[in-house]
């Protein structure tokens, strides 16, 4: 059994759902204490009772960072996973207020976490994964704001490795992956996209997120898990 | 990774034999490839419960992989981990970059993966293919300008390969930087500063690293394409 992360936690921002619940679940399966912190109480409840012994902290990551890392007294791992998109619009729809919200949920959140977690982080040795997406490393058409906003994130993450060493920093670019209600058009347009004709699933990411968390010589890389949806650097 | 059958080129020492110890650890079934090296490789392959098997990659690929299948059934992964470790092509003086290094080097490292993927790609149901650059094959170097190319070279082919062989066969790359290996030993005090005040972490890679990356490669199911970065932040790309 693995039990690479026995002694160590992690705290897994978005961690009641989707990819970052894949996360949390790896973590906790692997020996981690887990904390998670999300919006909605009912889906961490919900979340806490499918993984086992977790520590749910509600909490919005745009405004709560400081909030979040008064509850942990220890940090080996962080991993910003929380995220998304709003909405949906060409460039020409996409306003001001849409390009500042999804700054905010996208990259704004992380450098606060990541900001108020760093003192744990130093203390520990720790790292940081910061959960982007291939339409940062190559941009589709999800929105200029959200492609920004993740290429954003993924050159934050090599910044950050060279400044925060001997704290690691890296990035996790997730392909296509099925986790809320998708028509089935959506899931076949974004199987199509991967070389492997099919979407991810939310356990092939958090491998990747525990690999990353783990390595100890991996530090402002930027790691594809996408079915070859991206094979830029 | 019970169950599974891995052959690792250039197993007898460095890099690739501590992928293959890695991988026997995970509970594989472990092919030691090795070219002249034969007491060393066969040490790694008691070690890992597995065998040693002879051959140069650019010349005996399809014998090498039939060999493996003849010893285990089957082949799942293929680490092209051969490349020539020759310390004259290690050099900043273009005069020295010889016609014989320049093809000694293709043969070995990119010719060689090609030819082994080949061979593996005929008998593999499903599986993976994970290839060995390094990290002046992304951003240049002072020294060792032959083997970046051909490491180049290799980046290339394994994003080629990746679209060529899939959904049946995941293909990648792991872009190394500086690994605490036989390479280490050629720097001078000097040269070792150097390299080292380059990266962040402050230190050279410890091939453990190395085999975990490749473990991780040999295992998950959505990666495909990819050149995995290991270098301790000195690129940062």
């Amino acid at each position: 059994m693995d039990r690479r992360f026995e002694g160590k936690t992690a705290l897994v921002t978005g961690g009641s759902r989707g990819i970052g619940k894949a996360v949390a679940t790896a973590f906790y399966r692997s020996g981690a204490r887990v904390f998670i912190c999300g919006r909605d109480a009912r889906s961490l409840v919900a979340a806490a009772k499918e993984i086992g012994e977790i520590v749910c902290v509600q909490a919005d990551v745009r405004r709560d960072a400081r909030k979040i890392l008064r509850r942990i007294d220890r940090l080996d791992v962080l991993v910003n996973n929380a995220g998304g998109m709003e909405h949906y619009g060409r460039f020409e729809q996409t306003k001001a207020d849409a390009w500042k919200r999804t700054f905010e949920l996208n990259l704004f959140s992380a450098v606060e976490v990541t900001r108020a977690a760093l003192p744990l982080l130093r203390d520990s040795k720790g790292c940081v994964v910061n959960v982007a997406s291939d339409v940062g490393r190559r941009p589709f058409r999800m929105g200029p704001d959200y492609c920004a906003a993740k290429a954003a994130l993924i050159n934050l993450t090599r910044y950050l490795a060279a400044e925060l060493a001997p704290v690691r920093v890296n990035a996790v670019c997730p392909g296509p992956v099925v986790t809320g209600d998708w028509s089935p058009r959506d899931r076949r347009e974004a199987a199509a996209r991967t070389l492997l004709g099919r979407t991810g699933r939310p356990e092939e990411v958090a491998e990747t997120v525990l690999f990353a968390a783990h390595c100890g010589y991996l530090t402002g890389a930027v790691c594809g898990v996408d079915g070859g949806a991206v094979r830029t650097p | 990774m019970k169950g599974i059958s891995v052959l690792v080129t250039g197993a007898s020492r460095g890099l690739g034999a501590a992928m293959a110890r890695a991988f026997s650890r995970a509970g594989a079934r472990v092919a030691v490839n090795y070219r002249v090296s034969r007491r060393e490789a066969e040490a790694v392959a008691r070690e890992c419960g597995g065998v040693a098997v002879q051959g140069h990659v650019g010349k005996d690929a399809d014998r090498l992989i039939r060999e493996v299948v003849r010893r285990f059934g089957g082949l799942d992964v293929l680490v092209n981990n051969a490349g020539l470790a020759d310390p004259r092509g290690w050099t900043d003086d273009l005069e020295k970059m010889t016609d014989d290094l320049w093809k000694r080097v293709f043969e070995t490292d990119l010719l060689g993966a090609f030819k082994c993927s080949r061979a593996a790609a005929r008998v593999m149901k499903r599986g993976k293919i994970i290839n060995v650059a390094s990290i002046p094959a992304l951003i240049g170097d002072r020294d060792g300008l032959v083997y970046a190319s051909l490491k180049a070279g290799v980046l290339g082919m394994t994003k080629g390969l990746a679209v060529l062989l899939a959904p049946r066969i995941q293909v990648n790359c792991m872009a190394f930087g500086s690994m605490a290996t036989s390479w280490a030993g050629w720097l001078d005090g000097r040269q070792k500063r150097e390299y080292l005040s380059a990266i962040p972490l402050d230190r050279f890679g410890d091939p453990q690293e190395a085999a975990e990356l490749a473990l991780f490669l040999a295992t998950n199911d959505f990666v495909t394409g990819q050149t995995y970065v290991l270098d301790g932040g000195e690129t940062r790309v």
